[in-house]
């Protein structure tokens, strides 16, 4: 009798299932001519803090009385989003536009759910190099940032001409200083060695401007650069805490001034705007050599169509065509502090903000995090952080923690 | 006397339609995600294999793998610290406070209402705000430690791997203690005065009583809270996200947060579902124990 019951409420289930897969693939199949464009579109980005969220949805507004299309917007927390895709990629019911963070593009395009941007017809002119990498992946543009960001120096500008020192340039200077700068409360230098993605992110700028490369993370150049980081904890110039502190903790410590410089990036100007009594200023990360170029990531976020039905992705192409546009980009860019990533408009950007000068300096050298391990980011920055965190903790000296790093990602 | 067959049908009916929507509870919300979880063990699910909807069958493999690696043995390990100190801890204090409290005195109602405030505040608040009383530099912990000249300087509580558990461990003794204490003061409550009163007259003293009389009748009392705790903290996740994100080092990675480490940040579903089956299987023998337990012992002793 159990099983009978069991088995009446297994068959509504089936049949209930069977219905929405054969919903979705008539849906699927409903695609028309090459050049047909649906009227309406939906669309999921990680855009939701107040002002992003509303500079995104202006933008929508924009673009949907420019192209006539209309535009169902939905948001999501940046650390839910993979999830997210993952579920909806899953029930097929991926959106007609889709943000992704760019290192997590390539994995998503791996598995064949995007759709190469030149087949919907998307013109990547006068993009940088850097912004046309972050979108790439196995030699097709799948996704077009519309804001590009990378990591530079924050710095107090009081405590340095109260120490009587310049702004670092190069790995000696910055350990000089942020141990001159180190005195009572005050931090030399703050930034995150956490347990997540972040600590990758920040320790980037530092292994790649020393030579290192994603596919050996345990080679001299790698070592060089997580021991500068030992260095900066050991003399006492940056905090132990590190291995605790987010971009957020960051931010707060150097707004309230206690700590001399800040690894962190643009969209903490407003933050730093408002502090009272701040003042600061921002530079580009010191190299290994003078004249050395700092090699940081270039973060932001790209545009990708998913896999729906042509008419769906004619639309989101037209759409996804006007966000990338100069008027958009310029708009958004400038309510969220971030740097437009067609070249013109960054370079405006650059002479008009100071601030932002050394951020665009940086984008010309700057690089894809995913760009040479593509799908295997996940892995490689998990490894790179905790190694990054048993060295800084004196678990393993920088070589043993970078081979244990590269013996896990093999 | 014989009944009515088409009655008796129908009384049947009526048992099998009460028991459907348990039926049918228990199967969507239960049965289908364990049984999901445990295939998806026994395969190798990647995003792209997530996704395409062919994940390969390999059998035992992301098992083999998991025990193969130190860092599950290690999680292993401080899962059972993390749990076994906390139980320790919490029942130690929360017994203490719950004795103290079994008396008539002034503000007792006031005192044992504020010792429920950690149970009100939502785990995030407290998480986050532990997170910051005990940073190394601008703590209020440390600030206290070293103006009191306890340490000369600030302890790194949540930043040196060898302290890092211990830290986590505490604070989560701090958020379990309310429920201890309001259990156990509830069980002390109800054990008869006339008792306790017969005990003295026979010439018990204070500590004969408690050891003779209160904890006896209180056992059954203790052996569900310290079950319930044990279910509760060993799957413990989201106070060590918010403090460590099982770090620094993997120093405070527990099975929970490795399980969901595995699956949502490096997206290897199959591994991170064998752990969380480990994990299941762990805190369903202790659930059965706990349902032999209510199912005997509470109800032997209290009638």
């Amino acid at each position: 009798m159990e099983s009978k019951n069991l088995r009446i409420v297994m068959a509504a289930g089936t049949v209930l299932s069977l219905l929405a897969v054969t919903g979705c693939a008539s849906g699927g199949a409903s695609s028309g001519t090459s050049s047909e464009a649906a009227t309406s579109i939906t669309v999921l980005d990680y855009r939701v803090g107040e002002a992003e969220s509303a500079a995104t949805v202006a933008a929508m507004d924009t673009c949907s009385a420019q192209t006539g299309i209309k535009i169902d917007r939905q948001a999501t927390p940046p650390d839910q989003l993979v999830t997210k895709v993952l579920q909806l990629a899953a029930t097929k019911t991926l959106p007609s536009l889709l943000m992704l963070d760019n290192p997590d593009m390539p994995s998503i395009a791996a598995s064949g759910v995007l759709v190469p941007l030149k087949d919907v017809g998307v013109d990547a002119q006068g993009f940088s190099d850097g912004a046309l990498s972050i979108g790439s992946y196995q030699n097709n543009l799948y996704g077009l940032p519309w804001s590009v960001n990378n990591l530079a120096l924050f710095y107090n500008k009081d405590l340095f001409s109260a120490a009587g020192i310049q702004p670092p340039t190069t790995w000696d200077e910055l350990k000089s200083a942020a141990a001159t700068l180190s005195k009572g409360n005050v931090k030399g230098i703050a930034f995150s060695a956490a347990a997540d993605g972040g600590a990758t992110w920040q320790f980037l700028p530092w292994f790649w401007s020393n030579g290192a490369e994603l596919d050996k993370l345990n080679s001299p150049q790698a070592v060089e650069a997580l021991q500068l980081w030992i260095d900066l904890v050991q003399s006492g110039g940056a905090s132990q805490s590190v291995t605790t502190y987010g971009d957020g903790d960051i931010a707060s410590d150097f707004a309230a001034g206690n700590v001399a410089m800040a690894e962190t990036g643009p969209w903490n100007i407003p933050t730093f705007d408002a502090a009272a009594g701040l003042n600061w200023g921002t530079t580009t990360i010191p190299t290994p050599k003078v004249g050395d170029a700092p090699v940081v990531p270039l973060g932001g976020e790209v545009w990708t169509v998913p896999t729906t039905n042509t008419a769906e992705q004619n639309a989101a192409g037209k759409v996804l065509a006007c966000l990338v546009s100069p008027e958009v980009m310029t708009t958004f860019n400038d309510t969220i502090a971030g740097i437009p990533s067609l070249t013109d408009l960054g370079a405006k950007v650059a002479s008009t903000s100071p601030a932002l000068a050394p951020f665009v300096t940086q984008i010309q050298t700057a690089k894809s995090r995913a760009g040479l391990v593509g799908d295997a980011w996940p892995t490689v920055s998990q490894a790179l952080w905790t190694a990054i965190q048993s060295a800084l903790t004196g678990q393993q000296t920088a070589q043993e923690a970078l081979d244990a790093a590269q013996a896990s990602v093999k | 006397m014989t009944r009515n067959p088409s009655a008796a049908r129908r009384q049947l009916i009526y048992k099998w339609l009460f028991l459907l929507p348990v039926i049918c509870y228990v199967s969507m919300f239960f049965f289908f995600p364990v049984l999901t979880n445990l295939e998806q063990s026994f395969r190798g699910s990647t995003i792209q294999t997530f996704l395409r909807g062919n994940a390969p069958f390999i059998g035992f493999d992301n098992y083999a793998a998991i025990f193969n690696e130190p860092l599950f043995w290690r999680a292993v390990a401080n899962t059972a610290i993390f749990t076994v100190v906390s139980l320790v801890g919490q029942f130690v204090i929360g017994f203490t406070f719950a004795v103290y409290f079994n008396r008539r005195f002034a503000l007792n109602r006031l005192f044992r209402a504020l010792l429920l405030l950690p149970w009100l505040l939502p785990l995030v608040v407290s998480g986050t705000i532990f997170r910051w009383a005990l940073d190394q530099d601008h703590g209020v912990f440390n600030a206290i430690l070293v103006n009191v000249g306890l340490a000369s300087e600030g302890v790194p509580w949540l930043s040196d791997p060898q302290i890092a558990l211990l830290s986590v461990t505490l604070v989560n003794i701090w958020v379990g203690i309310p429920f201890v204490f309001v259990t156990l003061y509830g069980g002390l409550q109800g054990i008869p005065d006339d008792v306790i009163e017969a005990a003295k007259i026979d010439g018990a003293g204070a500590i004969r009583v408690f050891w003779s009389i209160t904890l006896p009748l209180l056992r059954p009392v203790i052996l569900v809270v310290q079950l319930l705790g044990l279910i509760y903290t060993i799957r413990a996740f989201d106070l060590i996200i918010l403090l460590t994100q099982g770090g620094p080092a993997n120093s405070t990675q527990t099975l929970a947060t490795l399980s969901y480490f595995r699956s949502f940040t490096t997206f290897d579903f199959g591994q991170g579902s064998a752990i969380s089956n480990i994990l299941i299987v762990v805190a369903m023998v202790f659930a059965l124990l706990y349902i032999r337990v209510t199912n005997s012992e509470k109800w032997k002793v209290s009638q």
